[in-house]
């Protein structure tokens, strides 16, 4: 069951694998409308939240693919509530810090020929310059720990760090406590985190004889194996696809017309021409008496 | 929440479920994959069941799996942080990191606050961590409970969506608290609007939207209605300020000149405070500038009253208390076109253009002293009217002038051979006199004249609903400044796709009072946005000669 979320009259999908799913199983496109985290100012891809049409709602409800819930209850702010969430973030940050650490760790081992030949380098280097400063550089800051050991003098002509050494530098490592806190991650959540069972709240749609029509246009055509999505940029009420519109262009722009509503002359001159123009097939999309839907398309023929 | 119970939280994560990360998958998040495929691309023409387009198909869906699961991740260090006030329906900054302040948010009593737009449109950038009674908000409760109301999600969607792509947005910063004067000569751009709008700013802005002005007085009762009610009034004072500042700045120096007429020396001190006396509240009477003698006396003695107590330099009008007639509001200026040189008196000079205020003298055609004034002002001009002398026929007054024009005219009519035409009732539209060029004859052919929208919106219907235009739109420029914005690149109204389409009043209204920026209008079809802008269009007059 597809949770879908009801907001202020918008029915949106908040969780990232309900939403794949509604594309990929159900044929069910919506239009993303957030920012996308990895790369917000942009508007060619967007992120969820995932904003359905009524007739998506009224069609995925039906099927009883997904269920309606409230979208505007208020996070809990109860006691224990609180607590949890900032001990959420205290483990996370202790976690954080021993992972840092662990990182620091497998890099030292990653790096151990690199430290060796620096102080071999080092060492020579003092050695040659000058001998009266031996001991010069004993300052060492506990919390950069690779910086430092470079200035540690230490044995050899070694290449390599020895067992001691290596030890010497993880101890180190490991008493290192005072991580900066500003340094931490933290997550802003997209989705909210509910725990208990919520009720499925009623979904008004449709409510005129239009948006019936609509309704019935738009499952006739989903149950055919169509994709459709909002047609208001060519005109019509929807654009069907015979694949997902990822990957095909639509066929036809479907418009929703009643059976017993009266179309002038010029209006089918205006749908035919608006089809042809953008290369589509105009459907004119209306109810039988029966109740099955007929399509009527309109095709511009030139007469030479 | 015990370690344990989140590793279990975790564990049946199943896909349905929203969880919050742990400690390894955010720090997986640093190294994310900051590309994003190009849109478009070729499309197949139609699904043909081949492997191909299979494959095809299927690296789309993962990458979106990919780039939908993703979450916003982002070191304490660069966010910030605020405080969601439900009362206010705005949020307040308590930490404020990164530039986004030098073109969002405002400052009330040294207190930083952020429009609901602006705070999820922040969060949604991964900038801002919102706190509601100490819990961190998700994007889905911020959603539901900071939009929708004030700001509508048609109105948000518009804002983010060209926020994203880096355009400034402002609330509409409404003109209607400045002159049309000042609107021509841009003057309303230098002035910001906060001193305009002097009290009640927080208030005003939050009262943004009138739709929801009801539900709102509605909700918090009477007090709020009258709150309001105030502040309208005050607005309008505002707005009619600048007219009487103008006016009353013409007055203190004409009170000035008159000062210095009176034979009676006083001292500077003493004139000084005349002045600071005269930029005092007073009644309308006191604004009438006739019976000087009058008011020399009256200055004399509130002069004695006030003088102790008066700092004329420090002092500030309260127009609140002044009841000022508006005089120049609806006054219209007509031309007249120059009388013929040939029928006046030698030694009249005309301007070409005569400029008449009509209506605007109502306050001062009390004044019979004025009127004089005026005539002996027209004798210094003109000084020998002798039209008496003059060989020629002219005419010594308007009355004669207009007798004479009518003379001229059946002069004109009976040297030409269509005499005749004008004998009837119906008369051609063209006389033989206007044939000086193209233009004037097409002119006087036009019977239908066209009219600028823009111009003569009054003889348009006034629009059933009103709409409010919704944002100020700026280009990305680092010199940008919220306190002086300057003027707008674009405005925008926000409409739905199930909305009507406006009315051509509501257009030409929107239009004026956006103009000379470009008016764009919004329409948001369920999330998808598309602009649309209305413009009047002048049909080009052909002349073929």
């Amino acid at each position: 069951m597809i949770d879908l979320y009801l907001c202020h009259g918008h029915v949106y999908v908040w969780n990232a694998s309900a939403a794949c799913e509604l594309r990929e199983q159900h044929r069910i496109v919506g239009t993303f409308v957030g920012a996308l985290p990895r790369l917000p100012r942009q508007n060619v891809r967007l992120g969820r939240p995932l904003q359905l049409m009524p007739e998506e709602t009224t069609l995925l409800l039906n099927k009883g693919i997904a269920r309606l819930l409230d979208g505007s209850i208020p996070p809990k702010t109860g006691e224990e509530d609180l607590q949890a969430i900032t001990e959420h973030r205290k483990q996370s940050f202790r976690e954080q810090s021993e992972m840092c650490k662990n990182d620091r760790k497998r890099k030292l081992h990653e790096m151990a020929s690199v430290i060796a030949k620096g102080r071999a380098a080092k060492r020579k280097k003092l050695a040659q310059k000058a001998k009266p400063a031996e001991e010069g550089s004993s300052s060492v800051s506990n919390n950069d720990v690779t910086s430092s050991s470079w200035d540690q003098p230490e044995e050899e002509k070694e290449p390599s760090l020895s067992v001691e050494e290596m030890k010497e530098l993880e101890a180190r490592l490991d008493k290192t406590t005072g991580y900066n806190e500003q340094a931490f991650l933290v997550q802003i959540l997209t989705e909210q985190v509910t725990e208990e069972p919520q009720e499925a709240v009623p979904w008004n749609y449709p409510t005129t004889d239009r948006e019936a029509l609509r309704c019935q246009v738009f499952q006739d055509l989903w149950e055919k194996g169509y994709f459709l999505t909002s047609g208001g940029k060519f005109g019509g009420d929807f654009l069907v696809y015979p694949g997902d519109p990822f990957r095909y262009h639509s066929f036809y722009i479907a418009v929703c017309q009643h059976r017993t509503e009266n179309m002038e002359a010029l209006d089918i001159v205006r749908l035919g021409r608006l089809g042809s123009n953008v290369k589509k097939t105009v459907l004119l999309c209306s109810e039988c008496e029966s109740g099955e839907i007929t399509y009527t398309s309109l095709q511009w023929t030139g007469m030479n | 929440m015990e370690s344990a119970d989140i590793a279990e939280e975790e564990d049946r994560s199943s896909p349905v479920k929203a969880a919050r990360l742990s400690a390894q998958e955010l720090l997986a998040h640093r190294n994310l994959d900051r590309t994003v495929p190009p849109r478009g691309g070729t499309k197949d023409y139609a699904p043909d069941g081949s492997q191909e387009q299979e494959e095809k198909l299927q690296g789309m869906y993962s990458l979106y799996r990919r780039m939908l699961a993703e979450e916003r991740v982002n070191k304490i260090g660069n966010l910030s942080t605020a405080t969601w006030l439900e009362d206010l329906g705005l949020a307040e900054v308590t930490v404020d990191k990164g530039k986004f302040w030098h073109h969002m948010g405002h400052t009330d009593e040294g207190k930083k606050y952020l429009y609901p737009e602006e705070v999820v449109f922040l969060m949604e950038m991964n900038s801002i961590e919102v706190y509601w009674n100490k819990v961190p908000l998700a994007i889905q409760q911020a959603y539901a409970m900071m939009l929708g109301d004030k700001v509508s999600m048609e109105q948000y969607q518009v804002y983010a969506h060209l926020s994203r792509l880096g355009y400034i947005l402002m609330r509409h910063q409404s003109r209607e608290h400045f002159s049309w004067y000042e609107r021509q000569i841009q003057l309303d751009e230098y002035i910001p609007l906060k001193e305009r709008i002097k009290e009640g700013l927080s208030s005003q802005v939050r009262d943004w939207f009138p739709s929801n002005l009801k539900e709102e007085q509605a909700s918090s009762g009477n007090l709020d209605k009258t709150e309001e009610v105030q502040n309208v009034h005050r607005n309008k004072l505002a707005s009619q300020e600048s007219e009487e500042e103008v006016k009353s700045a013409s007055h203190s120096t004409v009170e000035h000149s008159t000062f210095n007429q009176m034979s009676d020396p006083r001292s500077e001190g003493e004139k000084s405070k005349m002045k600071g006396r005269s930029e005092q509240p007073v009644d309308d009477e006191q604004m009438e500038i006739d019976c000087e003698n009058d008011r020399k006396d009256k200055n004399e003695k509130q002069e004695g009253l006030n003088s102790s107590v008066l700092v004329p330099h420090e002092y500030k009008w309260d127009f609140t208390n002044i009841n000022i007639p508006n005089v120049g509001q609806d006054c219209n200026v007509s031309e007249i076109p120059a009388p013929s040189a040939e029928l006046l008196p030698a030694g009249v000079q005309v301007n070409s253009i005569l400029k008449i205020n009509t209506g605007a003298f109502s306050l001062n055609t009390k004044k019979g002293s004025k009127r004089k004034s005026n005539s002996e002002h027209l004798s210094k001009i003109v000084p020998n009217l002798r039209a008496e002398d003059d060989p020629r026929k002219v005419s010594r007054n308007w009355v004669e002038y207009k007798e004479l024009c009518g003379v001229k005219r059946e002069v004109d009519m009976s040297d030409t051979a269509v005499a005749h035409l004008w004998e009837g009732d119906v008369t051609p539209l063209v006389r033989p006199s206007d044939a000086t060029d193209m233009g004037t004859i097409l002119s006087k052919l036009q019977v239908i004249q066209n009219i600028s929208l823009e111009k003569e919106c009054s003889s348009l219907p006034k629009p059933d609903r009103t709409l409010e235009i919704a944002y100020d739109v700026f280009l990305p420029d680092s010199h940008f400044k919220k306190s002086k914005p300057g003027r707008p690149n674009l405005r925008v109204c926000v409409q739905r796709f199930s909305d009507a389409a406006p009315e051509l009043a509501l257009i030409v209204q929107l239009n004026q009072l956006s103009s000379p920026v470009p008016l764009l209008w919004a329409v948001v079809d369920n999330g998808d946005i598309s602009f649309y802008s209305f413009t009047e269009a002048d049909l080009p007059t052909d002349y073929h000669m």
